[in-house]
């Protein structure tokens, strides 16, 4: 057989062609390696037709088949290329990616080094930072049962604010356990009242981070058991469980530890196992640990805790699986009606996971984390990764004319777009694992300050997954931010325009990195701002005056013994201090008048009370002495006196409690009911803040109790503190011999109280200087590149009679009002963050506008500086040598 | 056992390429389908059936020489592989067998 038709002939640019628009969409839609000979063959088609059928019905069949060649109907033939390309990943083409990455690293050293630290110090830092912050998120969430474990806390509504605290009588754990289906164990602690000593040998430890616990504690939270039995650890009533580092330095290893006696106080402990360290994310960081029984060794306290009236113990429950802790909460709460038969007390249970955020009582023996500053440096520590990736961008992009060419020369021989971007890619990951080398011996130079810092230990472990985790994150993430628009940019490079010696670079790709270093220095600003604003706070907190004298006094406690006269004991060291050399005065009282935390509510009557206004007060219990040694101020009335015999059922109030109590004038000398004793009101003091300035003054009340006074205050003259101290403890050891005698200074313990916001702002001080830097690294970057790129017209200004100072300020001047868009950007969002942090604080100074400006005026101290060295060397180059080679 | 199967329309177009002989392409294929079967089939059909033809190794295809025609658009033309004409070869004689084997009067009967 024939082939029956010859191909008929066709004759495009006739009156008979097929619609345009129709060819338009087959050459738009139609894959473009079959549209050369599908588009032949429908025009011969059409022709066919066309001469068969007449145009309507050609037009018809020529659209119905076009239709049929468009995606989604169209079979794609694959690519089969003449010049096979290598695989990206094939070790050649790594290889030579690697070479060139190197030689170009090494041929441009400013802008390599610059990438590097640049890179590297944003990588150590924010890797830090992220460390941390996971770490407090993951807090207490590594026990196998976490999910199922809750803590008991129990809230008490008489009127006014709620009083929540985490504290269980004894016998709720038991009776829940016994009584309460859902439950699948039990486990409580308690801390001792003041650290206890220990007797190691010949040695003596006072030991803070001691507990003592239930034995069902290492089945309820996991503990890594170094050397001793886990399920016997605590069987035995005297024994006692150490951590590795403690069981180092009493007894040199874990392993020489296991047997030995350790006595505390009069009781010998043995040591049944050593545990691993505690986690950094624990929220249990207690290094010695001991039967709830050592602390029961007396009948008196063993009754004691029988009570329901002592919460003493920290509760945790682990539930059964599928139990509802709603469902057990309220059978807490039936046991408080019934056995204590209480109905304003209520039970609930926090999920181990949250009782590190949990702030809903203060005064918790675990460590606290703060949410919100968790959160901002979480946050800071991105906007860093961001800067430093930022850099690398302005960096790149600022040297793609040098690369043109290179460009221009592989797309010519057939190097894909994909290719290039490939190759792109690698160098910046090239460059961002060197850096990542770089970081990590930064992190390890940093990280024993960094621990200082954030009270932890860290260890720069490389077997943590974890940590690779971040880094290896943080890499990808930097990669992603720094390396994808260069390798867009440069590898969208058009070869013939590149060749042909053309600008490369068009407006656009300068405005987006001027956009770049707007958002660096908006960044920069906005944290000076902050950190000038919250060293200010802290300063005005530091030195505002409180309202009593703090300096130069120092303050320990007299211990509580069985059998021994505790008032007598505390008037013999004051009698004794008195008579000191150098001691200026001697008191005692309750609490610290630093942070006083002992409230009252209840008891409280005067004349003319309502019945249903119970208010909350702080207590201070007092003593004559006590108003010169902290030179408090009275506005009415007078003082404690020795004399009256009457002024131990006295009062005196603060003006605050004046006011909030409602007290009608004249208030001295008014009846007064308070503790279950009735005295008058003899004096009103001034206002003073007794707690830290996060809080406003409360009401309170001051009263004379000699018994309640377990704390010594003295004032030492100026200069004599050591000595005085010296002789203090000798009186000290006379007292209470074998035990080390611990004091502080009041005006350490006032500091102490803004610690939190003082390291927050030390760690502000240090990232604010990182993004700083790292914004002045990447402007430098820039400033050199500019200059270089206009060296010509430089040298064409100069031969024209251009001074120096004209040419510095015409470079200058670009950078110039990108930081001061920095400014206007940056100014409304620190105002914002910064009025919001100041809402913490019940005395907070003003946000005043010299602080914007100040920042500004840094920010843009710090660019010229930046840039006027590139420009001032541009400057004075000379226009011979720039424009000689044309 | 054939190794790969062969589509009863891609027989036909792999037919219609042997019958060509050297001259097939989208147009004359189309056509010759369109004559000698009374079957309208879009273009779309015949060239997706000779691409996945090549894919199959049945056929292969190269660019013929730019002409004056189509407005100096190249054809694609297509030749059977060995393969193809092999899996030709044993179409037709699988047929063949069967054939004999059926008995004379079962077709008559069903014709009926």
């Amino acid at each position: 057989m024939k082939p029956v038709n010859q191909p008929p002939r066709n004759r495009t640019g006739g009156p008979d062609h097929p619609p345009r628009w129709a060819q338009r969409l087959l050459r738009w839609l139609h894959p473009s390696n079959t549209l050369e000979e599908v588009e032949g063959d429908l025009d011969e088609l059409y022709a066919y037709w066309h001469q068969r059928a007449g145009e309507p019905h050609a037009t018809l069949r020529y659209l119905l088949n076009v239709l049929s060649v468009l995606p989604p109907f169209v079979r794609r033939r694959q690519q089969i290329n003449q010049y096979p390309q290598p695989s990206l990943f094939h070790p050649d083409m790594l290889r030579n990616y690697f070479t060139i990455a190197l030689r170009n690293l090494w041929r441009n050293k400013l802008y390599s080094s610059l990438n590097l630290t640049g890179l590297a110090v944003g990588l150590a830092a924010s890797a830090l930072i992220l460390l941390w912050v996971q770490n407090e998120l993951s807090f207490d969430s590594y026990h196998p049962a976490a999910d199922r474990t809750y803590r008991v806390t129990n809230t008490l509504k008489i009127s006014g604010d709620p009083w929540v605290w985490s504290n269980s009588p004894l016998k709720l754990g038991e009776t829940a356990q016994r009584e309460v289906p859902g439950i699948e164990r039990i486990t409580r602690f308690k801390t001792p009242w003041q650290a206890p000593n220990f007797q190691v040998g010949n040695d003596l430890y006072s030991e803070d981070k001691a507990v003592f616990i239930d034995s069902t504690w290492f089945k309820v939270f996991d503990y890594n058991f170094l050397v001793g039995n886990q399920e016997k650890a605590l069987d035995d009533p005297n024994s006692v469980v150490l951590t590795e580092t403690k069981a180092r330095t009493w007894f040199g290893n874990p392993e020489a530890a296991v047997g030995k006696i350790v006595r505390m106080d009069s009781t010998n402990l043995v040591v049944r196992a050593v545990v691993r360290d505690n986690r950094p994310n624990s929220s249990f960081r207690y290094d010695v640990l001991m039967p709830i029984g050592v602390s029961l060794q007396n009948a008196n306290a063993r009754a004691n805790e029988q009570d329901w009236n002592n919460f003493n113990y920290q509760l945790f429950l682990q539930l059964n699986a599928g139990a509802k802790p709603e469902k057990i909460s309220q059978q807490l709460t039936q046991l408080y009606r019934v056995h204590k038969l209480d109905s304003s007390i209520t039970a609930s249970l926090i999920p181990l996971r949250d009782i590190h955020f949990n702030t809903s009582f203060q005064n918790d023996v675990l460590p606290k984390g703060q949410r919100k500053t968790v959160m901002t440096l979480g946050l800071v520590g991105l906007l860093i990764l961001i800067i430093a990736s930022i850099n690398y961008v302005n960096l790149a992009t600022a040297l793609t004319s040098q690369r043109a060419k290179e460009v221009g020369v592989k797309k010519i021989i057939g190097a894909g777009r994909g290719r290039l971007f490939a190759q792109f890619l690698s160098e910046s990951v090239l460059l961002t694992l060197l850096a990542l080398g770089l970081a990590l011996g930064l992190i390890g130079l940093s990280l024993r300050l960094f621990n200082h810092f954030t009270d932890n230990q860290f260890r720069l472990d490389l077997g943590n997954t974890m940590l690779w985790l971040f880094l290896l994150g943080s890499v990808g993430l930097t990669v992603l931010l720094s390396g994808v628009y260069p390798s867009l940019l440069l590898s969208s490079l058009e070869p013939v325009k590149v060749l042909k010696g053309s600008n490369v670079l068009n407006s656009r790709n300068t405005g987006f990195r001027q956009g770049l270093v707007v958002v660096q220095f908006t960044i920069s600003i906005a944290l000076i701002v902050t950190t000038l604003i919250i060293s200010r706070q802290l300063h005005y907190v530091q030195t505002q005056d409180p309202g009593y004298q703090r300096e130069h006094i120092f303050m320990f406690q007299v211990p509580f013994e069985d059998g021994r006269n505790t008032v007598s004991i505390r008037s013999l060291i004051k009698q004794q201090l008195r008579d000191l050399s150098g001691v200026a005065g001697v008191t005692s009282a309750n609490q610290p008048i630093v942070d006083m935390k002992s409230m009252h509510s209840g008891s409280l009557k005067w004349a003319g009370k309502r019945d249903d206004f119970k208010p909350t007060v702080s207590q201070f219990s007092v003593e004559p002495e006590t108003r010169s040694v902290f030179n408090l101020k009275l506005t009415q009335g007078r003082w404690f006196s020795r004399d009256m015999k009457l002024d131990t059922a006295n009062v005196i109030l603060n003006e605050t409690a004046v006011k909030s109590l409602g007290l009608k004038a004249p208030v001295v000398g008014q009846w007064f009911e308070f503790q279950s004793r009735r005295g008058r009101i003899i004096g009103i003091t001034k206002d003073f803040n007794f707690q830290s300035f996060h809080q406003k003054i409360e009401p309170m009340v001051l009263f004379y109790a000699p018994s309640w006074q377990s704390h010594i205050f003295a004032k030492t003259a100026p200069g004599t503190t050591p000595k005085v101290l010296a002789k203090a403890e000798r009186i000290w050891q006379t007292q209470f011999p074998g035990k080390p005698f611990k004091y502080t200074f009041l005006d350490e313990s006032f500091n102490r109280l803004y610690q939190a916001e003082q390291k927050a702002g030390q760690l502000f001080n240090v990232f604010a200087s990182i993004t700083i830097l790292l914004s002045c690294l990447g402007l430098f970057g820039l400033a050199t590149f500019s200059a270089e790129r206009r060296t010509k017209e430089i040298g064409v200004r100069k031969v024209l009679g251009a001074s120096v100072t004209s040419i510095v300020s015409l470079l200058s001047k670009d950078f110039l009002r990108l930081v001061i868009i920095a400014i206007v950007l940056a100014t409304p969002i620190a105002w914002y963050l910064m009025n919001q942090w100041l809402q913490d604080f019940a005395y907070k100074i003003d946000i005043e506008w010299w602080v914007f400006a100040l920042a500004g005026l840094l920010a843009i101290g710090i660019a010229l500086l930046t840039v006027s060295f590139q420009s001032i060397k541009a400057a004075l180059t000379n226009p011979v040598k720039s424009l000689r080679a044309e | 056992m054939r190794r790969t199967y062969l589509g009863e329309f891609e027989e036909i177009v792999l037919l219609m390429v042997a019958i060509l002989d050297g001259q097939a392409y989208g147009v004359t294929v189309s056509q010759e389908i369109e004559q000698h079967t009374g079957r309208i089939v879009t273009f779309g059909t015949v060239h997706n059936t000779l691409i996945r033809l090549e894919e199959k190794g049945f056929v292969k295809s190269e660019l013929g020489g730019a002409t004056a025609e189509r407005g100096g658009r190249r054809k694609r033309l297509f030749r059977v592989t060995a393969l193809g004409s092999r899996a030709l070869q044993d179409i037709q004689q699988l047929r063949n067998e069967l054939w004999q084997l059926m008995p004379p009067q079962s077709l008559k009967l069903s014709g009926l």
